[in-house]
């Protein structure tokens, strides 16, 4: 369990800042899997996940030194440099189906958000689906997977910044109970 | 500080999931390095999410692990520096047609090389413009002392074909000498008259005569058919010394006189002042 890790993640973090390739590589395989898993819910593809997860492993080995435990844990400062990437290229990626449904449709553009069905089979994705009230899971994909700021949701969706704020609590208080071991 | 209501309020959690606006993060910065309470609940949160993470992972294709690390092979870590990422974990650029920092890098140089050409340039013809017209000042100078040498030249030319034309005067067999001789006004003054009858050209030579006062100026005469007619102030010329050129030609004359005059001259002389008188 990554959270019993603290102090072991804290002594990783320290060698792989003085350049150790093996920490690095322990480091790769404790955390590799669930930035993958995080990056693929975002973009929606393996294939783009997989270039995405490539961009993120340099920057961590190249940036460690701006890891602060103080603000979090190592894995929590990882979690979000794989989000940042994978938010990044899904923009991209938007950027240019929008394109190509422009040309296809003549004028006709699809505003879509991307929700956590790509990949209903997988077990975690089926808790988030059928374990989140509507509201919640809006939030989390929102968010968490598509990169807007509370602000952001409430301007998009015309409901009050104290509501967007009350629905995510509730979704991350429900993040703990969904995913309790 | 209510810390339960702070707890309560959602800010954590959209911490949590990294969804709040720069201001709110530094907020929340600050909450947590004050009050434990809030950075222990904050982690708490951090929690739930890295499970949420932890269940939604996924098996990595192989390559994937062999391309970083040959790309780490050749990546150097960034030194301590806070250019490429801040202290925050990473940063998602706000909208995707965000302008690298470097474009305005380079456009800031390409701005400051541009105006250093144009500098040198303007500079340059700057100094191209003082050498003209320094040139030119020259130039100028140089036509105004050509200008001034060529009247000179003009001038002794003047002079010379003046001395020719005296020369010619006095060789000339239709040419008398007429000797005025001074009146008892001036006993002591002599003026020859050099008269060609054929052409009515006069010259006079001055051999003795006082200066005259500076209110007065000396004038001559010819006496033509018993009356005076004038013959122009005498105006000495330096460079012909005594010789005096007339430029009244005069025939029938029977005799020459100059008297003393007002400046400028008279219509009529003042028969008082007459100074040297010759008759023909």
């Amino acid at each position: 369990m990554i959270a019993s890790k603290t102090i072991s993640a804290s002594i990783l973090a320290e060698k792989v800042k003085e350049g150790d390739k093996e920490a690095f590589e322990e480091l790769y395989n404790s955390y590799s899997k669930a930035l993958y898993g995080i990056v693929c819910q975002i973009v929606r593809s393996e294939e783009a996940g997989q270039d995405v997860l490539q961009e993120v492993f340099v920057k961590i080995w190249k940036n460690i030194h701006t890891y602060n435990e103080e603000k979090g844990s190592l894995f929590t400062w990882m979690l979000n440099i794989a989000r940042h990437s994978a938010i990044d290229a899904l923009r991209k990626i938007k950027k240019e189906d929008y394109r190509e449904i422009r040309l296809d449709s003549g004028g006709v553009s699809i505003s879509h958000i991307h929700t956590t069905q790509f990949n209903v089979h997988h077990i975690g994705v089926k808790k988030l689906t059928e374990g989140l009230v509507a509201e919640q899971k809006e939030m989390v994909d929102y968010i968490y997977f598509n990169g807007y700021t509370q602000q952001e949701v409430s301007d998009k969706l015309g409901i009050p910044l104290g509501t967007v704020k009350t629905r995510t609590r509730s979704a991350v208080r429900a993040l703990r109970k969904l995913f309790a071991e | 500080m209510d810390i339960e209501n702070y707890i309560s309020s959602g800010i954590l959690e959209g911490s949590a999931f990294d969804a709040l606006s720069t201001q709110e993060k530094r907020e929340v910065e600050c909450m947590t390095h004050i009050y434990p309470e809030i950075k222990q609940e904050l982690f708490r949160l951090h929690e739930n999410v890295e499970t949420m993470s932890k269940n939604l992972s996924l098996d990595v294709p192989d390559n994937v692990k062999k391309k970083i690390f040959a790309r780490i092979e050749n990546e150097p870590q960034a030194v301590n520096d806070s250019s490429h990422l801040k202290n925050e974990p990473g940063s998602i650029s706000s909208s995707p047609k965000i302008i690298p920092i470097n474009y305005w890098k380079w456009l800031a140089a390409a701005s400051v090389i541009l105006l250093i050409g144009i500098s040198a340039l303007f500079f340059n013809s700057q100094q191209s413009i003082t050498q003209i017209q320094n040139e030119l000042a020259i130039a100028n100078k140089n036509s105004e002392a050509i200008k001034k040498e060529s009247l000179e030249i003009k001038d002794q030319l003047a002079q010379i074909t003046k001395k020719n034309e005296i020369n010619s005067l006095l060789a000339d067999d239709a040419t008398q000498k007429i000797k005025m001789q001074g009146t008892e006004n001036s006993p002591n003054s002599l003026v020859n008259i050099y008269w060609n009858t054929e052409t009515k050209s006069v010259l006079l030579k001055v051999e003795k005569l006082p200066a005259p006062p500076s209110n007065k100026q000396y004038q001559l005469w010819a006496i033509v058919d018993g009356k005076p007619m004038d013959m122009g102030v005498l105006v000495i010329n330096p460079l012909l010394k005594n010789i005096l050129p007339i430029s009244v030609k005069v025939e029938n004359a029977k005799a020459f006189a100059i008297s003393l005059e007002r400046k400028g001259g008279s219509t009529v002389p003042d028969m008082t002042a007459i100074i040297v008188l010759g008759k023909v």
